[in-house]
């Protein structure tokens, strides 16, 4: 049974805000409620109020136009964004990454916002977002604020959110209109697993058909927090992404600005192993993507 | 507040109860009105016994609480069949023996059900995919997933007969 506690549907920003502020660590933010109600359950944790945000307009909704691009309501869950018609033409990158994510159970349920703030480093959404270069719209009691999703992680379990601050979209310009993206999640099995290594990876190439002119990746549970790894990424550009000597050697490069930690999950060393091998991997399998489209 | 007044729709009859803030979805279906169907196996989303349908999709009802299904419409393992007739999901999981205890069976059976409603006629490498939150500790998933493939291609056989 969850321990008691005092339940708030906020109606509008403004509220959720103020009673973020007010209660403070003795209440909790929840959305799809799939981190915060299993954490509730394990009996170690409790909360006097739970502020639940889904009712709030801004929150909610996918939209999408030409010029602005994408913008994913907070409480917009990972199965909208894997059934959307223009994410999954255009955003495969995402698609992908949110698709790993639980069980189909847990992605009616859980929230993009929510994978978001959780802050955990294995985030599956979060590393798509961050190769797509999205940026966090926050809201906070003295008005909003937009933070680059780079930025918004400051520690595991820790971001730049203040006390009164809620997310409340996240968005993003749309691709090019060629791109090779892929998400490469690593477990010990394939379903229900809580990733032991993640790359995304989205890049562009010249009219040659293979001359990167644009690099990006980031890398889950190889830091404290997800990251983009830019030196890598710089090494890539005028590179000939079919010489496989050179994207080989992106791999020796990424372990330079990965600090992965050791956990009951896998030490360092194994980490640090599998990124030198599978961020080349990775980077070939976005390739192969906008080759073969 | 500690205690909500909901209205919601389960298996096509209304209800009106007062329920603490703080249960769940499944605890109010077991507890409150005795819907055993769906099961608690690990009440962390983890094993999908407690998988029910709200508003069609299914979702963990250990990690949801009853408040939060005010206003929608639930459909659990006991309001599935048609009367005396069982739905085609449940007939095919007897005929093809794709139950041992049965603990998994409610959530294995509403999965299916959500996934045929939504995908029409996925294949099984799909069906895999997409029923991995199902955990079973008898039967495996061999079966189980075939019944749910085959299940799917005669339902469309038949509405392409109509
Ligand atoms: C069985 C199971 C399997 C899982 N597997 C995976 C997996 O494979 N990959 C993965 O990445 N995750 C996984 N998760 C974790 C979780 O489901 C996801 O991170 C999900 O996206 C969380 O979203 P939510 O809406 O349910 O979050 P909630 O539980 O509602 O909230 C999570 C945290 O974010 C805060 N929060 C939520 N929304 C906001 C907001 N708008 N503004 C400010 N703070 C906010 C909450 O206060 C809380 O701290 C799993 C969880 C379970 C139970
Ligand atoms: S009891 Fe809900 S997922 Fe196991
Ligand atoms: S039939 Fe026993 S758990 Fe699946």
């Amino acid at each position: 049974m969850i321990a008691k506690f005092d339940y708030h549907v906020p109606a509008t920003l403004k509220e959720a805000c103020e009673m973020k502020q007010e209660y403070g660590s003795s209440g909790v933010i929840v959305a799809g409620g799939s981190d915060v109600y299993a954490k509730l359950h394990d009996g170690n944790h409790r909360y006097d109020h739970v502020i639940d945000i889904k009712k709030i307009p801004e929150m909610k909704g996918i939209e999408w136009s030409e010029q602005e691009g994408l913008s994913l309501g907070a409480a917009v869950t990972h199965h909208e964004i894997e059934r959307h018609p223009v994410i999954t033409e255009r955003y495969q990158v995402l698609v992908q990454g949110v698709r790993t994510v639980g069980s189909l159970q847990v992605r009616n349920r859980g929230t993009i916002g929510g994978n978001i703030c959780t802050a955990a480093p294995s985030a599956d959404g979060v590393g798509p977002l961050l190769v797509l270069n999205s940026e966090c719209v926050i809201h906070g009691i003295g008005g909003e604020r937009i933070v680059p999703l780079a930025e918004f992680f400051t520690g595991p379990k820790r971001t730049v959110l203040r006390s009164d601050e809620v997310l409340v979209r996240v968005r993003m310009k749309n691709p090019a209109s060629r791109y090779g993206g892929a998400y490469f999640k690593y477990g010990r099995r394939n379903a229900m697993e809580i990733a032991l290594l993640n790359i995304s990876v989205y890049l562009e190439v010249d009219d040659d058909n293979k001359t990167c002119t644009e690099m990006r990746i980031a890398l889950g549970t190889s830091a404290p927090t997800p990251i983009r790894v830019h030196k890598t990424e710089q090494y890539f550009i005028g590179k000939d992404l079919t010489d496989n000597e050179a994207v080989a050697k992106g791999g020796d490069l990424v372990i330079e600005e990965a600090s992965p930690r050791s956990s009951w999950r896998a030490n360092s060393n194994f980490r640090l192993t599998l990124l030198r091998q599978l961020v080349p991997r990775t980077v070939k399998t976005a390739y192969k993507s906008l080759i073969e489209e | 507040m500690y205690k909500k007044e909901i209205s919601l729709t389960i298996n096509n009859e209304s209800y009106v109860r007062e329920v603490a803030v703080n249960r769940t979805l499944l605890e109010f279906l077991r507890e409150d009105l005795g819907l055993t169907g769906a099961k608690e196996g690990c009440n962390e989303g983890e094993c999908g016994a407690c998988t029910v349908l709200v508003d069609g999709k299914p979702v963990n009802s250990c990690l949801m609480l009853a408040v939060e299904a005010d206003g929608s419409t639930i459909l659990t393992i006991e309001g599935l069949a048609d009367g005396d007739k069982l739905h085609p999901l449940q007939q095919a999981f007897i005929d093809e023996g794709a139950v041992q205890c049965g603990f998994c069976t409610p959530g294995m059976i509403m999965t299916g059900k959500a996934i045929i409603d939504e995908y029409g006629n996925p294949s099984e490498q799909e069906i895999r995919k997409l029923m991995e939150g199902n955990l079973c500790r008898c039967t495996g998933y061999t079966r189980v997933i075939k019944t749910v493939k085959k299940t799917a291609d005669s339902m469309v056989e038949n509405s392409d007969k109509k």
